[in-house]
């Protein structure tokens, strides 16, 4: 599954921090720094995706290629990252997500945000973290992919804000209904429409 | 004079802010905020911390508006680092607002925070069962399941899981697949807490797969995936099924997801392989798809399916393989080491076709994927090419943020002049992957010693600079092994020994090594002619050892005093000693008031033994005392030291029985023995020691000896008193020989050394001469060290008693000894019932603690020790609510049984057909 999902800019600004799994503030942000560390020393043109395991992640010093370490998690936890102009997108997955599906993922993550904002960059997510949110939450429920389809997701998103935007007015609409009701035939026939 | 209709305070500020929005920061306001304070961090912190305080007050408002606002900034901030638990009652507030948008605020707040605090939930139970309630009248309706499925996932215990579960199910028959696939998925997290849901209504989730929607088969599949990781055997019986939606289905998502889920299975059902094999060759060759080429391979040899024998998939496989690592793309040369390790592991007589693979991807200019191709270096080493791997490897440091020019062998030599950074972290690696390449199977790949001694000092060096406790240990270790092992290269592995305690960078830098080296040349301090030198250098620099260390060095003193001492072919000079002993003397004496309470200790010890010989010179001017030259030599040198295999002396342990109870010496005897010596002490120090010839139990020598040897026996578990007691006992000290079948001299811990039988001292110092005869005698050279390669034999560990324990390898017995650094380390396990969950029986309702108590077994970090402390704590707790609801579950027993007998009927047919078709071929 996917443990946690970060995205952070050049400057190490965090623009989203999920985590899906139980892990406490001071190593999240433990974890971000040294994520952070490693993505910033590569060369992203010709190196690859995927980062080396970073210190805090290691639950055993010695060395790793003992067949009894294979189990430990240090070998299991991937860390997934894709460059988009200012942005790093950071996926934190364990061995039952395939690493390129992963690096798709990404993108589909991505052309989402951009089919929502169109030509989306990041003071458009700056701005709407919220927005943000839902898009991630209709991509990743729990820790688990639900919806790989851009247009799905997006179709999603936009029924989400349109169903809290209805019911928020819909009451409001009913208020003011309740209001001109009183004002035109008075309190009887008002609570007779009720 | 105040207007009746003179607004309120209250009244202005609801007409000023109309929308609700007005005087309080929105999130909006918030970001702009931290972006126009963001010139220094400390502007930052202090903005940050007055829109915390803002948001507190804000919080505690009745106003939802307001509330839901300082709840969603709140949310925000945590990602700045601040915790929001302290609102979570405040969160639940906003999750049950009737709106929409607010419910959807209050659930992400819920999603990131309330799994700190499992009791939030109890409270929040309800407030879940009632957004769960799913009529499907209206759209809205629908979204708010969603936000609740959603906000769920994230946040479920063992507690809720069993609440919510039936609300969950019955959500499966929702008309609207967004429903349906967020249930799904809502429900991996609660067969992790909760695996009778999944026991009790398996047919109905597996049902799922058969979905018309392609995201619930997707969803479904990912769970089963997840689930069978954790547990395969309950899902081999969908194999059928899972097997034809990987024929029909043209989506690469869940054919990826199938791989891994089949992997998962095959591992423990090999029936499947036949059956699979083909089909999975066949999408290898339709797939236009590089990811399913990958997980294909994945699945093959992860999956077992790779069999001795059959060269011709795995030639295919090979294939796909080198295609990836001559890729132009960083990300397929990458995935190329990773499916590469797992193949090694399986197939070794690949193992020349890789050599030439992993030494390019070494040179890679990505780090990460050097640093998964050194992971590969251990299937493809052999005796011919470790010196050429280490060259190989040894040139990555230097190589440090240079710039990589393009290797001629790669296909993009136009690129030149990419620099890239080496991290730490990977020549820390680099370090450790070396000394375990060369240590493989008792050092069966090394031929020259000499040049691992010199690899091992060239490592020494590197590590100065890379900040690592570990290897300095590791390194020591090393030259400890090497010493111990390879008896030949002594006196050429002391040379390189003593050349870096005298390094004064190692000593500073790299303090760890020091307290193995020391131990060496304490240990084999035969081969220093000139001990006094010697003593004098380390004395020298002293006190700029750790205290750690400084109590390694003092036995090693004494060690090397006593062999210098004893030193018979070049007769010693009286006042050399008597200065040499007032030195120690001086050393002894401060560190006897340290602080530190080991070397404190050690310090006393050796100061009484000490001043006690300079007394006895005091009063015999002629030659040296017999306290120095046979006594204590004696302490060390009794018996050769050999390897011994870890665990060993546990065992011996474990297997005795010992007589604490029974006094060796009866109190009037031990009263004569201290008359006798007090009447010693008067006379002259000689007749101590010829009466300590006759009689070894004098608690004074026996006292000083187990003092001074003591600290050595690290493995050891016995209390100091458990321990004076067994040298002390001869009863002990019998079984030890014959009913084990143990030669003293088998053991690595020279502690036991002291421990004899009377006649066996005059014995032993003949021995100690002999061994002394043997060993090459010092040239007029101050250190005397000779270099004979041929023939070189490596002592093989012994081990004693095979019965019960495990011969471990040299290699294990390291990662033993490091201990699980668990400060500041994340582990990102959930914690989970399933793997242990018996799906066969159907009353385990009061096992969770069992269940948790292996579950926790399986992981050795503190941070799982905190969280089943938690657990049981947790359990203990709810013990009386949990009362009330079995005895709401006996009435549902009976329904439950009901259908369960139906299940088994559906699943026992499942069970047939799944038989059938493992039995196809």
């Amino acid at each position: 599954m996917i443990h946690a999902v970060l995205i952070f800019n050049k400057k190490r600004q965090p623009r989203l921090i999920r985590f899906y799994s139980p892990v406490d503030l001071p190593k999240q942000k433990l974890l971000l720094e040294q994520v952070y560390d490693l993505v910033s020393q590569r060369n992203n043109d010709f190196q690859s995706s995927f980062l080396v395991t970073p210190p805090s992640l290691y639950t055993n010093s010695s060395s790793s290629s003992s067949s009894k370490d294979r189990n430990f998690i240090d070998e299991d936890i991937q860390i997934i990252y894709k460059n988009y102009a200012t942005l790093y997108f950071t996926f934190i997955v364990d061995d039952q997500e395939s690493e390129l599906a992963i690096l798709d993922l990404i993108q589909t993550f991505v052309e989402a945000l951009d089919r929502c904002f169109t030509e989306v960059n990041e003071l458009d997510l700056i701005f709407n973290w919220q927005t943000l949110q839902s898009v991630l939450e209709e991509i990743i429920q729990g820790g688990m992919v639900i919806e790989t389809n851009v247009n799905k997701i997006v179709s999603a998103v936009d029924q989400l804000n349109k169903a809290s935007e209805s019911s928020d007015s819909k009451i409001t609409s009913s208020f003011t209904s309740a209001l001109q009701a009183f004002a035109q035939g008075g309190f009887a026939q008002w609570a007779s429409g009720q | 004079m105040t207007s009746l209709y003179a607004p309120t305070t209250t009244d202005v500020r609801q007409r000023l802010r109309p929308f609700g929005f007005f005087f309080e920061k929105s999130l909006k306001d918030l970001i702009k905020g931290i972006r126009s304070n963001n010139e220094t961090p400390e502007k930052l912190h202090q903005f940050l911390s007055e829109v915390l305080t803002e948001c507190r007050n804000e919080a505690n408002s009745p106003d939802m508006t307001l509330k839901t606002n300082a709840i969603l900034k709140l949310t925000y901030l945590e990602m700045y680092g601040f915790d929001m638990s302290w609102c979570n009652f405040h969160v639940l507030e906003v999750m049950s607002s009737n709106k929409l948008q607010q419910k959807r605020v209050g659930y992400l707040a819920a999603s990131q925070s309330f799994y700190k605090d499992k009791d939030i939930l109890m409270l929040a139970t309800n407030l879940l069962k009632k957004d769960l309630k799913y009529s499907g009248s209206n759209n809205s309706d629908v979204i708010k399941v969603g936000i609740a499925l959603n906000g769920l996932s994230t946040i479920v215990t063992p507690s809720l899981a069993a609440d919510i579960a039936d609300d969950l199910f019955s959500m499966l028959n929702s008309s609207n697949p967004y429903i349906r696939k967020k249930a799904i998925t809502a429900l991996f997290k609660v067969f992790l807490q909760y695996p009778e849901a999944l026991r009790d209504n398996f047919d109905k989730f597996a049902s799922k797969l058969e979905d018309d929607d392609t995201s619930v088969v997707s969803a479904t599949v990912s769970v089963i995936c997840e689930l069978s990781k954790k547990n395969p055997k309950p899902f081999i019986q969908l194999s059928p099924i899972l097997y034809e939606i990987l024929i029909n289905i043209d989506n690469n998502w869940i054919i990826i997801r199938l791989l891994k889920l089949f992997t998962n299975l095959s591992q423990v059902e090999p029936k499947l392989r036949p059956k699979l094999l083909p089909k999975i060759l066949e999408l290898m060759e339709v797939t236009m798809a590089t990811s399913v080429i990958y997980e294909s391979i994945n699945c093959i040899v992860k999956g077992c399916m790779l069999q001795d024998d059959d060269h011709e998939t795995a030639m295919f496989c090979l294939d796909k393989l080198h295609s990836f690592c001559d890729s132009q793309d960083p990300n397929l040369r990458y995935i190329s080491c990773c499916s590469s390790s797992i193949k090694l592991e399986i197939n070794t007589s690949f193992i020349s076709q890789f050599d030439k693979l992993i030494m390019r991807l070494l040179l890679d200019m990505d780090v990460s994927i050097r640093s998964k191709a050194i992971e590969l270096l251990d299937g493809i080493v052999s005796q011919e090419n470790t010196e050429r791997n280490y060259n190989y490897l040894m040139r990555q440091f230097i190589n440090e943020e240079t710039i990589q020019t393009a290797n001629n062998s790669f296909s993009y030599s136009d690129r030149q002049g990419i620099s890239i950074i080496i991290p730490e972290s990977y020549k820390q690696k680099l370090v450790k992957t070396i000394i375990q390449l060369c240590s493989m199977e008792n050092y069966s790949n090394i031929i020259d010693f000499g040049w691992f001694t010199m690899v091992l000092s060239d490592l020494a060096t590197i590590s100065i600079d890379l900040s690592n406790e570990d290897l300095g240990v590791e390194i020591g270790r090393q030259f400890r092994n090497i010493m111990v092992k390879v008896p030949s290269l002594r006196e050429l592995s002391m040379r390189t020994i003593i050349n870096i305690t005298s390094n004064e960078d190692i000593r500073l830098g790299l303090s760890s090594i020091l307290k193995d080296c020391f131990w060496c040349i304490g240990e084999f301090s035969n081969f220093i002619a000139n001990g006094d030198t010697l003593i004098q250098l380390i004395l020298k620099n002293i006190y700029s050892y750790p205290p750690d260390v400084q109590q390694i060095i003092i036995p090693a003193l004494l060690k090397i005093l006593g062999t210098w001492c004893q030193n018979e072919t070049n007769p010693i000079d009286v006042r050399d000693v008597k200065l040499i002993l007032k030195q120690l003397i001086e050393y002894f004496e401060s560190s006897s008031y340290s602080r530190y309470f080991e070397l404190q200790e050690r310090s006393v010890e050796a100061l009484e033994f000490l001043k006690l010989s300079v007394d006895s010179m005091e009063s015999d001017d002629h030659g040296l005392p017999l306290l120095l030259s046979d006594v204590l030599p004696s302490m060390f040198k009794e018996y050769e030291l050999k390897p011994l295999a870890y665990g060993t002396q546990r065992q011996v342990q474990y297997n005795e029985i010992i007589d604490l109870e029974t006094p060796f010496l009866t109190d009037a005897g031990l009263r004569s023995i201290s008359e006798n010596v007090k009447y010693d002490y008067t006379e002259d120090s000689n007749s101590l020691f010829s009466d300590l010839d006759t009689d070894e139990n004098s608690p004074e020598e026996l006292e000083s000896s187990l003092n001074e040897e003591y600290p050595q026996s690290g493995v050891n578990d016995l209390s100091r008193q458990e321990k004076k007691e067994q040298l002390s006992n001869p009863y002990y000290l019998n079984k030890l020989k014959n009913e084990k079948n143990i030669h003293d001299n088998d053991l690595l811990n020279i502690s036991d050394e002291t421990i004899h039988s009377p006649e066996s001292l005059s014995a032993k110092i003949k021995l100690v001469n002999k061994d002394q005869e043997q060993s090459p005698s010092p040239n007029s050279s101050s250190r005397k060290i000779g270099r004979n390669l041929i023939p070189v034999t490596v002592l093989a560990d012994e081990v004693i008693n095979t019965n019960g324990s495990t011969r471990q390898t040299l290699a294990s017995k390291e990662n033993t000894f490091h201990p699980a650094h668990s400060k500041g380390k994340i582990n990102f396990n959930i914690p989970s019932k399933l793997e242990s969950f018996d799906f066969s029986s159907s009353t385990n309702i009061h096992s969770t603690v069992d269940i948790d108590d292996r579950v926790v077994d399986d992981n050795d970090t503190l941070e799982l020790e905190k969280l089943r402390n938690k657990f049981t704590e947790a359990s203990g707790e709810e013990v009386p609510e949990e009362v009330v609801i079995i005895k709401k579950k006996k009435k549902k027993n009976k329904e439950h049984r009901k259908s369960k007998s139906k299940n088994q009927e559906k699943s026992r047919k499942k069970k047939l057909e799944s038989k059938s078709f493992l039995d196809d071929d």
